[in-house]
Order: structure tokens, then sequence, then C-alpha cells
């Protein structure tokens, strides 16, 4: 999950932030000590010559003003009095004086070899310092010391002073005491600030990011989970089998599970709820049931809306003893009313669940099975059923097919099969009705039966809805080039007639290919008509004004209202074919079907009886009043070529 | 006052706080600086604060925690 992965905590983040606050910090500091050392170290330096300048200079002044004769030893007086008194300690020191009559030098602590190369270096810059070329003075370093010099090239007089300077050092050293206590306390604030700093950020900047990631995986109605977020967690405590990475395992093997259940709960009524009452009630309805479903469950259950009224519960180390129990909990949750805009609306669910590890092995799976468990309880209205190992051949193939029903409908792998309507008083074909065919490239042929629900589940319904009207007008168009004028009935779902581009993409084709529209029929079961009633009765009158033909299939099983399709003027009513089954015994049944070709004749419709297995049963049927049937007794529905071959020749049937 | 730090943190810094309190109190004037010498005697007090209760102000601040620290 890309998108999720992307929203996860960066816990780097904080480190990082503190981190460069630090180094921040630290360069600050580093640059903050090295330019104060450098300024302290100048301003010494300066001091220092500046003090030595003077010292020249009174001596300069001393000799000036005394006698000629004694000037010799007051100044090494002076000397003995200034430079090595017991106040301070003696250190390197030279001095050179030299005039008239006066040539005397003093050295303490330095060798005559350190002297011989400083008197070079010092006499090079006498000739440099042009704007004060008789005072020059300077710094040299010999031997890791550094030595300041004096020279005064007076017209009587000159003197060299050469010192080491203690001053100078015992300034550092007073300067680094203070610089390091103070880069230590700067340094120690700026921590501060960073560790604030660095979690003001990271508070900010993670709150964004968890709410991104809130939004990314709940559903914003009910505040629940969504399917991404459940699929991120299971992929997490279940290890993936085709994932063998060796260094996540011992991770994994921590987290992994022992045992869990996966319910998938799809509530019964609630598209009902939605069209009478509005979706606001709907919503309503959804949050009432998510809240107690909620309570249903403890803390390790998490409750997941996967979308529309189709949510999951994920209980890991639940086992299926358990989950019996807890799915008959659900379904009485379930069935308990809720009010809705003061009304009380029972909606019923259907569950399914599945075992985890002994169903499926991974999460992806693992939901599917459930989902077949839901299916197959909705469809025998049992409220729950558990994944059986009987069909979990039937949900891996079931898997199979899904994930094959892309190519299925881009390589045109669903054929139309036909099967012949016919006039029963002369076996003359009337019709045909188109039946799907799946040509699986591994399975073999495969009846709607296997894969109509799995188009359905799959979101695919109209594309399948298009897909078969294409195919039929394209049969159509072929047949009319071979000058075969029979009419192709195609059943639609219902929610093929919800499509609304529907009709003005069948009437675009049927131009295209120059087909009366009458040549084509479209096929609605009778239960279908009862859904949503308004909107498929506009569409259906739509279709019809545009000169498709309609026929009521399955006539008798469903339960729409017979003032409804006394309304919708169709061609056709098929009998179903439970009634032709067995009408030769059974009086109850030759009733039925006696009154629904009674029904047909005042509507103006067509009666078709379905399912005619033998002569008995036509006869009967002939017998009764109607007109038309199909069945096994005349033909089983065949391949395109087939049939075109009957056609064309204008079998009678039964052959 | 919740304790926020970990007995490693908490002796470090007791340490800490030890040293830089001692130096301040009893060897301030060595530095010659008093602005130095309060901000010393600050930290140190700071981090004797640490050792006393085993929470740092600004871990408070910060909504940071060593306590349950793995290391």
């Amino acid at each position: 999950m890309p998108p999720l992965s992307e929203l996860q905590r960066d816990k780097s983040f904080r480190l990082k932030l503190i981190m460069i606050c630090l180094s921040v910090a630290l360069s600050v500091s580093t640059i903050y000590v090295v330019v104060s050392y450098r300024l302290a170290a100048d301003l010494g330096l300066k001091t220092e010559l500046d003090s030595l300048h003077r010292q020249a200079m009174l001596l300069q002044g001393e000799l000036l003003l005394t006698d000629k004769e004694d000037s010799k030893e007051r100044v090494s007086e002076l000397i003995e009095l200034v430079y090595f008194n017991d106040n301070l300690d003696s250190s390197e020191f030279y001095l050179n004086l030299s005039g008239p009559n006066l040539q005397w030098s003093i050295t303490n602590k330095i060798s005559p070899f350190q002297l011989e190369r400083l008197m070079p270096a010092l006499a090079s810059h006498t000739y440099k310092r042009m704007p004060m070329k008789d005072m020059p003075n300077g710094v040299e370093v010999l031997d890791d010391k550094q030595f300041i010099w004096q020279m005064i090239l007076g017209e009587q007089y000159q003197i060299t002073i050469i010192k080491t300077s203690k001053n100078i050092d015992d300034t550092l050293n007073f300067v680094m005491k203070r610089l390091i206590i103070t880069s230590i306390i700067v340094f120690w604030l700026a921590t501060w600030f960073a560790l604030t700093l660095s979690s003001w950020m990271n508070k900010r900047v993670q709150g964004k990011n968890d709410a991104l990631a809130h939004l990314a995986t709940h559903d914003s109605l009910t505040g629940l989970p969504n399917r991404l977020f459940l699929t991120n967690m299971m992929q997490n405590v279940i290890p993936n089998p085709i994932d063998t990475k060796p260094l996540k395992s011992g991770y994994i093997d921590k987290l992994a599970l022992q045992q869990a259940s996966l319910f998938v709960i799809d509530l019964d009524k609630f598209k009902e709820v939605n069209d009478s009452f509005g979706h606001a009630a709907g919503d309503t309805l959804l949050i009432k049931v998510a809240q107690k479903l909620k309570q249903a469950l403890n803390e390790t259950q998490t409750l997941v809306r996967i979308g529309g009224d189709e949510f999951i519960i994920w209980s890991p180390e639940l086992s299926i003893e358990e989950a019996y129990k807890l799915v008959q909990k659900l379904i009485l949750i379930c069935n308990e009313p809720v009010m809705v805009n003061n009304l009380s609306i029972s909606t019923g669910a259907s569950i399914g669940f599945s075992h985890y590890p002994s169903h499926a092995i991974d999460a992806e799976s693992l939901i599917i099975c459930a989902d077949t468990a839901m299916h197959e309880a909705k469809q025998k209205r049992s409220g729950w059923s558990m994944f059986s190992e009987s069909n979990k051949k039937c949900g891996r193939q079931r898997l199979k097919l899904r994930a094959d029903l892309d190519n299925a409908l881009s390589d045109r792998q669903i054929k139309l099969h036909y099967q012949p309507k016919v006039s029963l008083r002369n076996g003359h074909i009337i019709g045909v009705e188109a039946l799907a065919r799946w040509h699986h490239p591994t399975d073999g042929l495969l009846a709607p039966i296997h894969f109509i629900d799995l188009i359905e589940q799959s979101g695919r319904v109209q594309e399948f809805g298009r897909y078969v009207i294409l195919n039929a007008i394209e049969q159509l168009d072929i047949w009319h080039t071979q000058g075969i004028l029979t009419p192709i009935a195609i059943n639609l779902s219902p929610y093929n007639l919800l499509d609304p581009s529907l009709l003005e993409f069948t009437i675009t084709l049927l131009k295209k290919h120059k087909i009366d529209p009458s040549k084509l029929e479209i096929e609605l079961i009778e239960s279908s008509t009862s859904i949503n009633i308004d909107d498929i009765s506009s569409r259906l009158s739509d279709f019809k004004n545009a000169g498709i033909k309609l026929a009521i299939d399955d006539f008798g099983t469903g339960m729409s209202s017979l003032s409804y399709i006394s309304n919708l003027n169709v061609n056709h009513i098929k009998i179903d074919r439970s009634f032709t089954n067995g009408i030769e015994q059974d009086s109850k049944k030759q009733a039925v079907v006696s009154t629904a070709i009674m029904l047909a004749n005042s509507f103006g419709s067509e009666a078709i009886a379905e399912g005619i297995e033998n002569k008995t049963q036509a006869d009967m049927l002939i017998k009764m009043g109607c007109l038309y049937g199909q069945g096994y007794y005349y033909a089983k529905p065949m391949t395109a070529d087939n049939i075109q071959a009957m056609l064309q020749v204008d079998a009678i049937l039964p052959l | 006052m919740k304790k926020n730090l970990h007995p490693l943190d908490r002796a470090i810094r007791g340490v800490v706080g030890i040293v830089f309190t001692g130096f301040a109190v009893f060897n301030g004037d060595y530095l010659q600086e008093p602005i130095l010498e309060v901000l010393i005697g600050i930290f140190g007090a700071l981090n004797l604060i640490s050792l006393l209760f085993g929470w740092c102000p600004v871990y408070h601040f910060a909504g940071i925690s060593t306590e349950k620290s793995k290391k």
C-alpha cells in the first residue's frame, strides 16, 4: 500500500531536527570562539607591542637626557629595576644599545644561536616598514615561541629590544577560560532550544500527518476504518506466503497470529431504505448500525466499512467456535430495529465468515472466502454462513475466475449462444434467445451461473450489459447480410437499466449496423421490474418507444404487481419453466399456466412457455392457447454457427 | 512532577550538576566574570533539580521522556 506507507510516521524526523539545531549551535559556537580568540590575541599583541614601544622610547629618552659618560650605568640600572625585579618573573629578554661611545647589550635566557636567527629577520623588517621606518617593531615565531621586538633607530642611539610575551599567553588563557565556559552555556541553551523546537515542529508535522493518514484510512460517514486500513493491518500480522524476506522474518514471527476470524456483513435492506427514505436516512441507518456493531466488539476486534452497506469485522485470535457465538450475536444486533426519522427500521444482515489459517492464509483470500460465505448466506437467506471446506474449491475457482474476468471481456471469451423460440403449432423458429457462455481457456464452457454474480460483484454489470448488446447487434448484422431476419432476445440485469446512456448506446449501434430496433428484444426477469419501479418503468418505456421489444422473463416467480405489468405493454410474457415442468400431472400448474396465458392475451402480449421438454407438454400448451414456446424438446442453446445453419434452411423443430 | 528521566540520564545530570554548582559556589572567582558565574550556577542548579526529582523541565515542555527508554 504505497499511499499509506508514505503517510507513516517518520521517526527520524525529530532526530534530524535535533541534529540540525545542534550542529547549527555547534558551528555558531565554534565561529564565535575562534573569532573571539583571534580578537583577544590581536588585542593582547597590540597592547604588548605598544608597551614595548614606550619602554624603548623611555630608554632612548633616558639616554638622551643623561650624561654621555654615565649613561651606560644608568641604563643598566634602569633595566635591572624594570625587567629583573622580584615582582615579575624574569623571562627571555635581549637588549642592545648602540650609539656614540656606547655599545652595550644584555641577554637573558635567549641563546646566541636563537639570536643569530632572530637578528636577520628583524633586519629585513627595517627596510620594509616604511611609515615607521625609524621605529620598526613586530613579532617573530621561533621554536614555537613568540618573540616581540622593537627597534629605535634614532640619530644618536639605536635600541633593539626582544622579549617573549608572557602577557599574551596570560591574556589568551584568561580569554579561553571564559570562552570555553560561555561555549558550554551557549551549547546548553542551544540544546534546550533544539529539543523544544524539534518537539514542537515534530508535533505539528506529525499531527498533520496523522490527520492525513486518518483521512486516508477511515470512512468519513461512520468514522470507521476503511479497506485500506484493514489490508494494511492484516498485512502486518499475517505473514505473506510469497514474501520471504529473511531480514524481516523475525519481526513477523513476533507479531504473527495463531488464528483469526474475518466476518463480512452485508445489510439486507439497505438499498430499500435508501430508495424509500432517501440517502440521509440510509446514512443514519449505517451510522447507527455501525455504532451497535462496534459496541458488540472488544478492543482487539476491528470493525471496518468497506463501502456501501458492507462491513468487515477482523477478529484476531478468534477460534471457529468463538466465531459461531459472535456471528449469532451479530445477527441479533443487525435484526434489532433502528430508529430512523422516527420510524423503526429493521434491516437484516447476511454475514459470512472465514477463519485464518484454515480457510486462507493471505489477507485478500480471507476476505474473498468470507465474502463467498456471505453471498451463500444471502442466497439461502440463512442469516449467516461459514466458509466451508466444500466450497473452498469453489471459492478458489471464483477467485481465479474473478481474476480472469478482465480477459474474458477484452478477449471476447464470453460468447452468445442461442436457443430458438418456436411456434408450437408448426415448429417454425420465431426468434432466438441469446444466452451468455464463457469459453474459458482452461475451464471450458461456463454457464452464466458461474460468472454473472462475479460480474455484478466486480462492478462491471454495465460494461457487461453493453457487451451483450454489442454482440447481439453484431450477430443481427451478420445474419442480415445472409438474409436471416430472426430477432434476438437478450437478458438484461435491472442494474443495466439504471445505466442512463444505455438506450443511446443501443440506438447508436442499431443505426450503425442498420438494424431495425424491433429485431432486438430485451428480456427482464419479473422480480427486476419490481425494484425501483418508477426508474425502471420510465427506462423500459424509453426502450419501447425506440421500437425495441420487451419481454417479461420467468413470469409467475417474481412478486411484481400485475397492474404494473399491464401498464408496461410488453411484447412477450415468458411463463416460467417451473410451471411447464410437470404440467401433465399437476392440475394447479395447469391452472396457473392457463391463467397466465389468458392474462398475457388480455394484456395484448404473446405468451411463451419456457422449458418444454416433451411433446405432451407442447400439445397441452397448444390446447391451452399458448402459441409459442422454447425448451430442450425443440432445441438446446447452441453456438451462433449452428443456429445460423438451422435458420438458413428454415428448419422445422423438433428436428 | 512526573518523572521523565532514565536513571542513566539522571545520573549524568547529577554529576554535571554537582560539578558545575560546586565550581560556581566554591571556585566562581576563577572566571572573574559574574555573568558566567551566575549562568553556571543556574545550569548546575537545574541539573541538581533533575537529579533530585528525576524530572527535567525542558523535557517536560518539549514533551519527551527518556524514562522508559530501552537504552
